[in-house]
């Protein structure tokens, strides 16, 4: 069955979303961003103007399959090289973040 | 204008010194950057230190064919020790540990620097980098192009003698349309992504940009092939690119895509030339005929579900954590997260992180990321029954000429119109070339040149016919 025209309706909160992307979004830039989208959105609608039943979904193109390697271990970076890397870290080299537990913590 | 293999030639006979050419394109570029902005980062040292280890290896006569050649990157590619930016606030300060497969590849060559780019490869104009637009040599009113502006540029306006670029959507071929130079997304997986910041991993294309079809045989021929680094890189053997050119295209099946040239906007001058070179190409012998790709009008919404979906996955390693500088006063750890990506983040990588969270979330996958990669094997077997009929399609690359900065930022969706004419060929992954094929009012426009997947042999040499037919003559450039 061909829909149309229904998408824009069902965007959800640009604050729910924020909070989805991991993205704090001031009240003014929810509010453009909202409009952006929902043209976007709008724009993509097009596409339940084409059927596609009984069309398999393309996930990868060129026909590779099972590509596989052995499983050695190919690891050649140096400790200190991929610690400087790191946006923060403490004196023992340890990469630096809040604690994971507490009352702000990810709920996940 | 050289070509790389003769320059090649000149090293090896010694007529010129690696030194004395790395030399005159970082002049280039010290005089010419601040008037385009096509390099974020150059690396004169380095450099330098390369163009010497190339001299002593060609005085020990142990030289390869990149041994001594200029050459840049779009700052998307990993370099060992060198800052990589992705054009974005959030990686300012990031030094890889490694270099991109491609970049490895020229390890002989001398890498002058890292080009500008729209941030993160979102965009079409160059415009959306934080390090500001990258300006069209041809006017420096208007833009390069994008996302591969940067590069595109440095080719153009004789910063150095190639360049790398990434294509997702048409970041490659509507730059070089733009600029004047030849533009390559080869088959998807071609080139290895090893090292290449990622986008959207089903599309991304690592490609080229040269002065003629020459040298991007030359190039391609080197940094083309498997990778066991990239699972996605390509096993097929590669062909030996040159050996395609000069031969003659008599009798060549070339189809033109009756729908694109019935897209709304489409510039007719560009049209114009776009006839002409079809004349051209009838002239050498090839036979033209009209063929459909019915779900071209589908690409551009199937595209802009699946890059932003991809993309919002691709980038969620931004966080202050694994990569980008954290935000300052923070309390908990979802708060990092939350300003690092506010602060680091520019406002179309917000736009397509947001929809792309939307498009894969609970509840919406199957309505639009599902839909839009069965769109896209609708799009695919177009390309499939075209090519049972035909041996290259042949379409414009762009339906304006380079447009104002600033003309369509404020509106997404007239950007993102800017590539109608590449996508379709990302979502099927077929190699893809862009030929500078002429010149309306002072600005550079250019026909585009498909073939089907894995066979870049066939493109180049049908570019390299049309290439030598046409005789472009170019302005000169006030730079």
């Amino acid at each position: 069955m061909l829909q149309s025209n229904y998408m824009h309706t069902i965007l959800p909160s640009t604050t729910h979303l924020a909070t989805l992307a991991k993205i704090q979004l001031s009240e003014a830039k929810q509010q453009s961003i909202q409009k952006e989208l929902v043209a976007i959105l709008n724009m993509v609608d097009e596409l339940n103007t084409v059927s596609t039943e009984h069309i398999s979904p393309t996930g990868h193109i060129t026909g590779l399959q099972n590509i596989t390697r052995k499983d050695q271990e190919n690891y050649t970076f140096a400790k200190e090289d991929m610690v400087k890397t790191m946006p923060e870290t403490d004196a023992d080299g340890y990469l630096q973040v809040h604690a994971v537990f507490g009352d702000n913590s990810p709920s996940h | 204008m050289k070509t790389i293999r003769e320059i090649r030639q000149q090293l090896d006979d010694k007529e010129i010194s690696a030194i004395e050419l790395t030399e005159q394109f970082l002049d280039r570029i010290k005089k010419t950057n601040s008037q385009l902005n096509s390099f974020i980062t150059i690396t004169e040292e380095q450099a330098r230190k390369q163009a010497a280890q190339a001299q002593k290896d060609i005085n020990n006569g142990t030289q390869g064919r990149f041994t001594g050649i200029p050459y840049a990157a779009k700052d998307l590619f990993c370099t060992k020790g060198i800052r990589t930016t992705a054009g974005s606030k959030i990686l300012n300060e990031y030094i890889p540990p490694y270099s991109a497969t491609a970049i490895e590849r020229c390890r002989d060559a001398v890498l002058l620097g890292k080009t500008n780019l729209d941030e993160f490869a979102m965009g079409s104009s160059n415009e959306y980098s934080v390090f500001g637009p990258c300006k069209n040599p041809y006017d420096l009113t208007r833009v390069s192009g994008g996302s591969s502006g940067g590069s595109a540029v440095a080719v153009a306006s004789g910063q150095t003698l190639f360049a790398f670029g990434t294509d997702t959507g048409g970041s490659i071929r509507q730059p070089a349309s733009f600029c004047n130079v030849v533009g390559f997304k080869p088959t998807y997986g071609r080139i290895s992504r090893y090292g290449v910041i990622a986008l959207a991993s089903s599309l991304d294309t690592v490609g080229l940009f040269t002065r003629n079809i020459d040298d991007m045989a030359y190039v391609l021929q080197e940094v083309a092939g498997s990778d066991g680094l990239d699972s996605t890189a390509l096993e097929a053997p590669t062909e030996q690119y040159s050996t395609f050119l000069g031969g003659d295209i008599k009798g060549l099946r070339i189809g033109i895509p009756k729908e694109y040239m019935e897209v709304e906007g489409f510039d007719p001058r560009i049209k114009q030339v776009c006839t002409d070179a079809i004349k051209k190409l009838e002239q050498l012998g090839a036979s033209i005929a009209e063929i459909s790709l019915p779900n071209t009008k589908y690409s551009l919404p199937a595209y802009y579900v699946l890059n932003p979906a991809e993309a919002s996955s691709n980038l969620a390693r931004y966080d202050g954590m694994q990569y980008g500088k954290p935000a300052k006063d923070t309390h908990s750890l979802e708060e990092v997260f939350l300003k690092t990506r506010e602060e680091g983040f520019g406002a179309e990588v917000k736009r397509r992180i947001m929809i792309g969270t939307f498009c894969l979330s609970s509840g919406y996958y199957d309505a639009y990321y599902k839909k839009a990669q069965q769109v896209r094997t609708l799009v695919k077997q177009d390309f499939d029954q075209a090519f049972e009929k035909v041996d290259i399609i042949f379409t414009p690359v762009s339906p304006f000429v380079p447009f104002k900065i600033g003309e369509r930022m404020a509106d997404p969706i007239a950007m993102y119109l800017a590539d109608i004419f590449t996508i379709p060929a990302d979502l099927a992954a077929t190699p893809a070339l862009s030929l500078p094929a002429g010149f309306i009012d002072g600005l550079p426009t250019a026909v585009q040149i498909i073939a089907p997947q894995f066979q870049e042999g066939k493109v180049l040499q049908v570019s390299y016919a049309l290439e030598q037919a046409l005789a472009l003559q170019s302005p000169a450039l006030q730079l």
